[in-house]
């Protein structure tokens, strides 16, 4: 039998010592075997000479300045990059306060705590006459009594409720007492200690602080974005 | 396309590169040693590509995006050798862009391969080879004869006659088995062996 779809793998070493050894011994007989294993050299050494052209410009990327892509590649490489969770915190940060801020600013502007009482009056019904001299002037620890009572009558507003049940429980003392006789003048400041029930004006109700921060946690997730793009 | 990052497993390694070091470093991410390493390859790599592709300008771009993506997925590059593990990834891009020429109707498809191509008879007498041989008639042959097989029976042919790798590293390359590099090869070196006898190449024995 000819040897012929052997020869290729013959003339690049390729054949296991036992196919080898086979088809020596045919070539050894074999003229038109010979002559076509010959004819496979020449034709390997044709492609081997050919001309090899260098390219017209350095191909080899500059990655020295350039990041691996977060450390991550195409084939789910695990390296660790700390500035995807940054950017996903960041977001979710951002989202929860911006709720926050809706909260508190729904909660001022229900009450008409930023401003006048009236809203408050209205919407505490009979026992606004108590709520009302308590949000608009100085007023003594009694002020306490009709913020709780006042509590179950705005059903219409559910969302300023919680904020005055838990700052009347959190300190319907006398310090809210005597600071709120003290500082008559401003509502603003009556509410930020009333409601309060805390010595110092309480960053936690006040909606722009909530809205500072979901614009600081936005910028943070957006620059961490920007970031993981361009690497 | 097809997957052109290599889980290369570990086969035996041809000529340890002074790149352990250079290899160890550019994987933890050092771009410099990634350089080093790739630059002595560059100019196989280009040929190689050129040979496949056919023009100069799009064997660069693909050399370089493939130099490219070899950079991002080094991390992962597990054993084995380096160098064939840059070949697959610019053997498949270039692979990649002949099949989207053919698509496009640039190309005329490839002949099929089914069937156990014959040895062409010289018809008329012809020079002795030697002469052919020494002359540029028969690096145009063979570069006709090249561009007219299929794509991957001409990675093949290339890797082991030009780049010298040895069939178990073309099938990595390739990801096939060796008899079919076996059976590419052979086809391969047929068609052009075939087509110098049509031009009239007879074999000093013949």
């Amino acid at each position: 039998m000819h040897v012929d779809s052997e020869l290729s793998a013959y003339l690049d070493g390729e054949l296991a010592p036992a196919e080898r050894a086979t088809v020596d011994a045919h070539l050894a007989t074999c003229q038109r075997c010979t002559g076509r294993l010959a004819e496979l050299r020449t034709t390997a050494s044709l492609i081997a000479a050919l001309p090899s052209p260098r390219p017209g410009r350095s191909l080899v990327p500059r990655v020295d300045t350039l990041r691996r892509l977060d450390g991550v590649d195409e084939r789910g490489f695990a390296g660790w990059n700390w500035l995807r969770p940054v950017r996903s915190l960041s977001a979710l940060a951002s989202g929860a306060f911006l709720f926050l801020f809706l909260v508190t600013a729904v909660a001022r502007s229900g009450t008409g705590l930023g401003g006048g009482g009236t809203t408050a009056t209205t919407a505490f019904g009979p026992a606004g006459a108590g709520a009302a001299p308590a949000t608009s002037a100085a007023a003594p620890a009694a002020s306490a009594a009709p913020l709780v009572s006042a509590a179950p009558a705005p059903a219409l507003v559910p969302a300023p409720a919680p904020v005055f049940d838990a700052a009347s429980r959190a300190a319907p003392s006398p310090p809210a007492e005597a600071v709120s006789r003290t500082e008559a003048a401003s509502p603003t400041a009556v509410v930020t200690r009333g409601v309060a029930g805390q010595q110092i004006s309480d960053p936690l109700t006040e909606p722009l602080f909530w809205l500072a921060l979901a614009i600081v946690a936005a910028a943070t997730a957006f620059l961490a974005h920007r970031r993981l793009r361009t690497t | 396309m097809r997957g052109d990052v290599a889980r290369i497993g570990p086969i035996v390694q041809h000529g340890a590169v002074d790149g352990g070091d250079l290899l160890r470093r550019a994987r933890a991410g050092d771009g410099r040693a990634f350089e080093d390493l790739v630059r002595p390859e560059e100019h196989a790599l280009f040929r190689h590509v050129l040979r496949m592709v056919g023009t100069e300008p799009e064997a660069e771009d693909i050399v370089q995006e493939a130099l490219l993506s070899a950079w991002r997925s080094i991390g992962g590059l597990q054993g084995g050798s380096f160098r064939a593990w840059l070949f697959r990834i610019a053997t498949n891009r270039a692979i990649d862009v002949i099949r989207a020429r053919r698509r496009r109707g640039e190309l005329p498809l490839e002949p099929s391969d089914d069937e156990e191509p014959g040895w062409a008879e010289p018809v008329v007498p012809g020079p002795d080879l030697p002469e052919i041989a020494a002359g540029a008639e028969a690096v145009g042959l063979v570069e006709e004869a090249l561009r007219a097989i299929p794509a991957e029976q001409r990675a093949a042919l290339l890797l082991r006659d030009v780049e010298g790798f040895p069939y178990d590293e073309i099938a990595l390359i390739a990801a096939v088995e060796i008899g079919t590099v076996k059976s590419r090869i052979h086809r391969a070196r047929l068609a052009v062996r075939n087509a110098l006898v049509a031009r009239g190449w007879r074999s000093s024995s013949g």
